[in-house]
Formats: C-alpha cells, sequence, structure tokens
C-alpha cells in the first residue's frame, strides 16, 4: 500500500435538545435582553499542582468579561455562583443510546473531569466534561472507522462582541449537553473526512434527541502529514468546508516540512532571542503603520534572522513562514509585522531597508523581521518571531488552530499540555446499572436504512430520495407532512430540489422551521394555492413572513375549476385559428401561455387535464359549425 | 436536608459532610424552606407508600420548592 497522504480523525460535538446539563435550564438561545456583569479570569495551580501552558498564554492577554444571563436559559449555574446540580437524565440516555448504536463499550461509571478553559467562554474557568464510551467503530463506502471515545461535555458561552480588552459572551449556550464523537486517525483524504462527518451526523440524529440547524454540530480536525505534526483545527461549523480545511492543511504542512529541509541544508542554527532597537534607522519613515506607532511614542524593534530569506515569502508565494510567524506575533496585540521577504513595501523604501541590513550586520540569504508598536508588546511579539523561526527548524509545530470563512486556519494557541485535565468534585460519579442498560437497549433507534427503508414503504418516495431525505435530517418533517397532508412526494421534490436552489440564491431557507413549512403544506393541501407556487412562496417566507402573508403579498389565490376553465376558454379563442389548424397536437404549444397565467393557482397536472378537455370541446364546437 | 435562607437551596454534593448525610439516607430537597418541608413531609407520609417518599419529597409538586435561580443584580 502507498503511504497515506494524511492521517486525520475527527471530533463531532453536537448539541443535544433535553435540558442544560447541569441544571434545569432551557436549551435554547435567545435574543431577548440579559442582566449582565463583569468578570476577569485568572489562572492558579490546578488540583495536580500544575498551570497549564495554554492557559498561561491566555492569562497573559489580561481581557475582561461581560456576560449577558438571559432569563429562562441561564441561571445561578451559569453564573458559577451555585455549583452544578445532577447531570441531566435525558442527556445521558442520550449518549448511551449513541454508544450502544456504535457498539462501543460503556464505562461502568461516568466521572465528569474539568478541561481548563480560560478564555472567558466558561465562567468556571473550566468545561466540564466525561468519557461515557470507548471503542466501537462505522462503515464509510466500505471502509472501516474507529471510535476512539464518546463523551457527554457542556458547551461553552456564545461569543457575542470583542472589544480591546474585552470579550461579552452570552449564557445561554452555556452548559447545552454536548456529545463528543472523536474517530481513530483513520481517515485518509478530505472527501472521506466529510462522508464520516456526514454518517456520523445521520446516526446522531436517529436519536431523535439531538439538535438542528447551524452551529448546533461543530467538528474539530485533528490533521498530520507524514513527517508533520498533530495540528487541531478547531470548530468548524459549516460541513462542506471540511475538506477544504484539509487540503490548506495538507499543503500547509507540506509546506513546513519543506521550509525546514532548505534551512538545515543551509545550515541555520537556533537562534538566540536578541531584540534589537531600530527606531533610529527608521526614524524619518514613510510607512503609516511607522509613524502612527511613533508619533504614540513606540518603538522600531528588529530581530535577524540568519539564513532565513526567501522562506518568509517565497517560491512565489508559496513559501509562507512570515505569515506564520505574523500570526504568532499578533497574539501579543500588535497589528503585524514586516519581515525583509515583503520589503521593500508599504511605505518602507529600499533605501531603508539597505539601511536595517548594514545595521543589523545581515548578509545575503539573511533575513529580519521589525515591529512598530509600544516596546512592550513589539519585544513580545518580535520574540514569538524568533521562537517561530526555531520551531521551523523542527518542521510542523503542535497547535490549535482556528478555521476562516475561505478555507485556510489560523493560529490560535499551542495544544493543551496534561495539566489541563483534573477531576470535577462537585459532581458525584454516576454509575451506569445493568438496568438502565438493559432499558437502552430494548429501545434503540431506528438506524438511518431502516429509516429511508420506512419512507419508502409507507410514503410511496423514490429510495434515492429516501436516502437523501434521512442524509439530510428531514425524514421527521417529512413523515409528519406525508402523514397530516399526504403530501410525501411534494414534500421530497421541495425539501431536495427547492430548498438547495433557493439556497443558491441567498435566501435563508435554514431560518425556515419546521412549524412555518407544515404550515405550508396544510395551505397547499386546503387548495389555496397550487404546488408551483411553493419556490415563490418560501422566498417570501423566508423574509419573515407567515403563510397567509407570502401567499396574499404574491397576489396568490386558488381558482376553482370553473374559473380556470373560463381563462382558458378565452385563451383558445384568442388563438382559435392556430387550435383549428393543429387540432389536438395544440397543447403542447398552448401549456406554455396557460401556465404563465395560471402559476402557483392551479395545478399543472390539472391545468394539463383542462386544457385538453376545453381544446376537445372546442374542436368539437367548430365541427357542428 | 432544607436551608433556612431565603433564596437558598441545599447542594449536598460539594463537601464531605453532605456526602456523608447523603450516605446515611438524608433526602436533600432544594430550597423548600424548612416549615414547608415539615408539613409536605406529613402529608407524603399519610398518602404514599413509604418506600414512594423520598420521591415524592424530591418532586415539585405545587410550586414548593424548585431549584433554579436566576441572577437578581
Amino acid at each position: 500500500m502507498s503511504k497515506p497522504q494524511v492521517v486525520c480523525g475527527i471530533e463531532i460535538h453536537q448539541q443535544l435538545s433535553t435540558k442544560k446539563l447541569f441544571c434545569s435550564c432551557d436549551s435554547e438561545l435567545v435574543e431577548s435582553d440579559a442582566k449582565t456583569y463583569y468578570r476577569r479570569l485568572r489562572p492558579t495551580t490546578s488540583e495536580m499542582g500544575e498551570i497549564d501552558r495554554a492557559a498561561l498564554m491566555e492569562a497573559s492577554k489580561k481581557m475582561g468579561f461581560r456576560y449577558q444571563s438571559p432569563k429562562g436559559v441561564s441561571c445561578l449555574v451559569e453564573m458559577d455562583d451555585e455549583p452544578p446540580h445532577d447531570a441531566d437524565a435525558d442527556a445521558i440516555d442520550t449518549v448511551l443510546t449513541f454508544a450502544s448504536m456504535m457498539g462501543s463499550t460503556i464505562v461502568d461509571e461516568i466521572h465528569f473531569m474539568r478541561k481548563l478553559v480560560i478564555d472567558g467562554s466558561n465562567t468556571s474557568g473550566f468545561q466540564r466534561t466525561a468519557l461515557v464510551a470507548m471503542g466501537g467503530e462505522l462503515q464509510v463506502n466500505g471502509r472501516s472507522i474507529s471510535i476512539q471515545s464518546i463523551c457527554l461535555e457542556e458547551d461553552a458561552a456564545r461569543k457575542v462582541e470583542t472589544k480591546e480588552g474585552e470579550v461579552t459572551y452570552r449564557l445561554d449556550r452555556l452548559g447545552i449537553p454536548l456529545i463528543e464523537v472523536a474517530t481513530g486517525p483513520d481517515i485518509r483524504s478530505p472527501e472521506e473526512a466529510m462522508e464520516v462527518a456526514l454518517r456520523i451526523g445521520t446516526l446522531l440524529r436517529a436519536t431523535k434527541r439531538v439538535k438542528r440547524g447551524i452551529g448546533t454540530i461543530r467538528e474539530d480536525l485533528n490533521i498530520s502529514v507524514p513527517g508533520g505534526a498533530r495540528i487541531e483545527v478547531k470548530g468548524v461549523q459549516e460541513l462542506r468546508l471540511l475538506p477544504l480545511y484539509l487540503e490548506t492543511e495538507i499543503v500547509r504542512q507540506n509546506m513546513l516540512i519543506e521550509i525546514k529541509d532548505l534551512l538545515l541544508s543551509r545550515g541555520v542554527e537556533p537562534l538566540p532571542m536578541e531584540v534589537l532597537d531600530v527606531t533610529k534607522v527608521m526614524q524619518g519613515s514613510g510607512s503609516k503603520v511607522i509613524k502612527s506607532a511613533l508619533k504614540e511614542r513606540g518603538k522600531v524593534l528588529a530581530v535577524r534572522l540568519p539564513g532565513f530569506a526567501g522562506t518568509l515569502n517565497g517560491d512565489g508565494g508559496r513559501l509562507r513562514l512570515g505569515a506564520e510567524m505574523a500570526q504568532r506575533a499578533r497574539v501579543h496585540g500588535v497589528k503585524g509585522i514586516f519581515h525583509s521577504d515583503e520589503l521593500p513595501a508599504y511605505g518602507i523604501e529600499a533605501a531603508e531597508v539597505e539601511a536595517l541590513k548594514t545595521h543589523l550586520a545581515l548578509h545575503d540569504g539573511d533575513a529580519f523581521a521589525i515591529c512598530a508598536a509600544p516596546a512592550v508588546k513589539a519585544k513580545a511579539a518580535l520574540e514569538a518571531v524568533v521562537s517561530r523561526a526555531n520551531e521551523a527548524l523542527l518542521g510542523v509545530p503542535e497547535e490549535t488552530r482556528d478555521p476562516m470563512p475561505d478555507g485556510s486556519s489560523r493560529y490560535s494557541r499551542p495544544l493543551p499540555g496534561a495539566a489541563r485535565m483534573y477531576p470535577e468534585t462537585d459532581v458525584p460519579p454516576i454509575r451506569v446499572d445493568e438496568e438502565r442498560l438493559r432499558r437502552i437497549r430494548e429501545n434503540l433507534p431506528e438506524l438511518p436504512e431502516e429509516i429511508a427503508q420506512r419512507l419508502v414503504r409507507e410514503h410511496g418516495i423514490n429510495a434515492q430520495q429516501a436516502q437523501q431525505i434521512v442524509r439530510q435530517g428531514y425524514d421527521l418533517l417529512l413523515a409528519r407532512i406525508a402523514v397530516d397532508y399526504d403530501l410525501a412526494s411534494v414534500a421530497a421534490t421541495l425539501l431536495l430540489n427547492t430548498f438547495p436552489e433557493l439556497e443558491k440564491d441567498g435566501v435563508p431557507v435554514q431560518d425556515l422551521s419546521e412549524e412555518r413549512i407544515l404550515a405550508a403544506m396544510g395551505r397547499l393541501k386546503e387548495g389555496r394555492f397550487a404546488k408551483e407556487a411553493l419556490p415563490a412562496l418560501f422566498r417570501e417566507m423566508a423574509k419573515g413572513m407567515d403563510v397567509d402573508q407570502a401567499a396574499e403579498s404574491l397576489g396568490l389565490e386558488a381558482l376553482d375549476q370553473d374559473q380556470a376553465a373560463d381563462i382558458i376558454r378565452s385563451m383558445i379563442a384568442s388563438r382559435s385559428d392556430f387550435v383549428k389548424e393543429k387540432g389536438m397536437s395544440a397543447i403542447g404549444p398552448l401549456m406554455g401561455p396557460v401556465m404563465q397565467e395560471l402559476r402557483g393557482k392551479l395545478d399543472g397536472k390539472a391545468a394539463s387535464d383542462l386544457l385538453k378537455k376545453e381544446i376537445s370541446s372546442f374542436l368539437k364546437d367548430e365541427e357542428k359549425n | 436536608m432544607t436551608s433556612q435562607c431565603l433564596h437558598g437551596q441545599t447542594n449536598l454534593n460539594v463537601y464531605a459532610t453532605g456526602r456523608d448525610l447523603l450516605k446515611a439516607g438524608v433526602i436533600p430537597v432544594a430550597d423548600m424552606l424548612p416549615e414547608t418541608a415539615y408539613v409536605k413531609l406529613m402529608w407524603a407520609l399519610a398518602n404514599h407508600d413509604d418506600s414512594e417518599v423520598e420521591k415524592v419529597m424530591r418532586t415539585p409538586l405545587c410550586g414548593e420548592m424548585g431549584d433554579r435561580r436566576e441572577i437578581d443584580v
């Protein structure tokens, strides 16, 4: 077998539709007014006696946090003023159900742990998480993907706003139960990552206790290429971008390995942590960044990067160690750095670059980076640049990275150390007894394949549509439409064809609740309008109208047979010569104008039948005359 | 086990003494006031089987107890 191009495992976090995990607040996101309070977080040694490196880095940013606490969906538990209550039994049952479906080994006792999180998104400074099951596997396109672990966690607060030195969070999301499913490092291609995520998502929905919609399911990707290192891209919300994140990360890691080989072949040695003041050299610079930094009594500092020329931004922009350095530097509160591979530019002249090189005693093949900012920040930023340069000699540094909307990712923090987890002492261990497991095993939900077969059997839609419906999580909705209104095939077309088309046009169909979709189907069944009106109708409804308002604004009114027949008769009369000449074959050419007149008011099939009937009776009358 | 604090409630999971009390069979009744708990216990013993009394005491029946407290600032 050829060497794998990439080794990848994913973690799926899916919100459960139960009460919150450690209190009886509703698990809903709301936009209502909320009381707020302000806090800071500070790292201390954990019960294990160590301070976590990721926690320390966060603390160095010296942020304050403002929390919004909306009614009904947050209480003193979210405030961390009250200890957690007993873990929600429904949430635990849901995880046990999923674990049983995957054939995983369920633990005897569920122990909650505290995982340090001090970006403020958890008021307590930690996230509670518990291992519920290990092992198991799923089949995806004929390949077996192992399940590493299934955990039950609490979701973090929702970030509302970031300002200089302060972040505002909303507490409605904090404490919503999340099931975390982690696969083994078995994924071998970007496409497979998406297939695995889709499959797990479908299986999770089969439990019928998970939330739907954007933001309710999030993926973390653990990626490494041969010779690279484990990189975690955390919090991908858009499933369709999953393959892209993987592809760009493969390119990035291979690029860093290439840079390492290049630097080693040049005999580059680890650099000393030496930051130099070059304010005098750059005093008269026309660069806006430098001018404004100096005006605010900042300094221009520099670091030497001997042997790094061409790796910061080289080979036509393909080698981009400079971008990696800049991301590290920005963590320390500077806007950015300038490095020699991108200069002269940004108002810095060639002569200034030469002066810097001379001042720094650099030769050909050497590089440098400068930073204009308050001295303390600039120094920290450039020290981060030197650290990153030294890491480049080792290859790919282990990191947690944030996904960007364009498919790239950005440095977020180092991978957390082992001191990050310690036992939660306020929640007693939960024994999983045989009785409970028996009840769960006897009530396992239908598997996705079984649901699809049932849809075909009971509601008469075709097998391919049924699979798609299940895969996209519309099976409950479709069954309701089929049972309540007997419109299964109309619904299948709506959900699988019309909605994606509308979405492509930028219509926010994801905002349409199941209740509103059901209401529209009800009106269709009553004959308020015809199914041809549905695309236009949902386009209006997505703007926030209810079905009746939308129908009215579109001027939709169902016609009865007599009214429709009148319209068709007058259309035939105005084209009488044509119809006389063509006879019954005039139906085809006339169907277009007729539908234009009647679209959304009369069903297409009914219109065609009616047209046929009216032409035939028209021709009979003509014969008589 | 209950609390005399108007806005407080019991949580016996946090300290060792509480856990010992739970082990000894004490029933925690969230934020019910002692007088209410006393009356509810008399009613529960009179109207329910002994084996059900703990469940009845821990279940809110008519607003006599609850476990949600929102912030008041």
